[in-house]
């Protein structure tokens, strides 16, 4: 039997044969399998998006145009299946755990020590250290060095990080 | 075929299966449900329209063909008052719901056979 071309398959399917949907699983399967398995590594994870790629491309060939080519449809699917599996595993935190905020969030480092690494930090960085020892506020830091108050938070937020990461260090 | 491809077209099948059946059952049960409608709508229809008046005035002026044509339009405005138009209305809707459900299974007929023949052969194999 000469091959089907993808849009005589398609057209057999839009007219109730859907046996010819084989054809499609059997010649796209392994490549979209491959696909998926270089970004996910997991065997189970692998097969049931590839099955996932396949029913949604099914619930989607009624109105699919036969005359587009059906891989780059195909693959489509398979990156808004890969963002769903990805935004479904992202972590996320209960409601009922408590959030540290930055302002709350305490170093205990030796003052000895303190002051030697300062010395590692930006100028920067430096001075908004500096004015939060004085008792500054983070609104009345950014009025002083004339950044935007997320700014400053960052700025002190990455100043700590560094300062606790060389105390770690030495 | 691998197992993968074999789960895939298993899952494709019995998709398919559910939104076929529920496909033929909706259009069965609103095409009777209609054509009761539209029974119902025309026999109430036709039992107003024998209890016409006018009808014994056509009897008497349909008699004699001149006197018929001199009033033809009098006793067509009269029938026309005398029509129950809100039922009259409800049938023509529902005589036309028919025709298009009718239609509708007309055009997809052939597609809902093969598609019922593929789903009998394949659910026959796998028992």
């Amino acid at each position: 039997m000469a091959e089907l071309l993808d849009k005589d398959i398609i057209r057999k399917i839009k007219n109730g044969e859907i046996d010819y949907y084989s054809y499609i699983v059997k010649k796209y399967t392994t490549l979209i399998y491959r696909y998926i398995k270089i970004k996910l590594f997991k065997k189970d994870e692998t097969d049931d998006l590839v099955q996932n790629v396949f029913i949604s491309f099914y619930k989607a060939i009624e109105k699919f145009d036969e005359e587009r080519p059906i891989k780059p449809y195909l693959f489509q699917i398979v990156q808004n299946e890969l963002k769903m599996y990805f935004r479904s595993r992202k972590e996320t935190v209960s409601l009922d755990e408590s959030i540290k905020t930055t302002d709350d969030e305490k170093i205990s480092l030796p003052s000895d020590d303190i002051e030697g690494l300062l010395k590692i930090l930006p100028i920067e960085q430096k001075q908004a250290l500096k004015l939060l020892s004085e008792g500054y506020s983070y609104e009345e830091i950014a009025n002083s060095l004339k950044k935007p108050l997320n700014t400053v938070r960052t700025i002190i937020r990455r100043a700590r990080l560094k300062m606790i990461k060389n105390y770690d260090k030495t | 075929m691998t197992k993968l491809e074999k789960k895939i077209l298993e899952k494709v099948y019995r998709l398919e299966t559910k939104k076929t059946i529920s496909q033929i059952i909706s259009q069965l049960s609103g095409w009777l449900i209609f054509i009761l409608l539209s029974y119902f709508f025309v026999s109430v229809f036709l039992e107003e329209v024998f209890q016409f008046k006018t009808w014994e005035v056509l009897e008497s002026i349909t008699d004699d063909f001149e006197l018929f044509r001199n009033y033809f339009f009098e006793t067509a405005y009269i029938i026309y008052e005398e029509t129950p138009k809100e039922i009259l209305f409800l049938a023509i809707v529902s005589l036309i719901i028919v025709i298009l459900f009718t239609l509708t299974f007309i055009k997809n007929f052939g597609k809902i056979r093969n598609k019922l023949t593929v789903l009998g052969k394949y659910w026959r194999e796998r028992k």
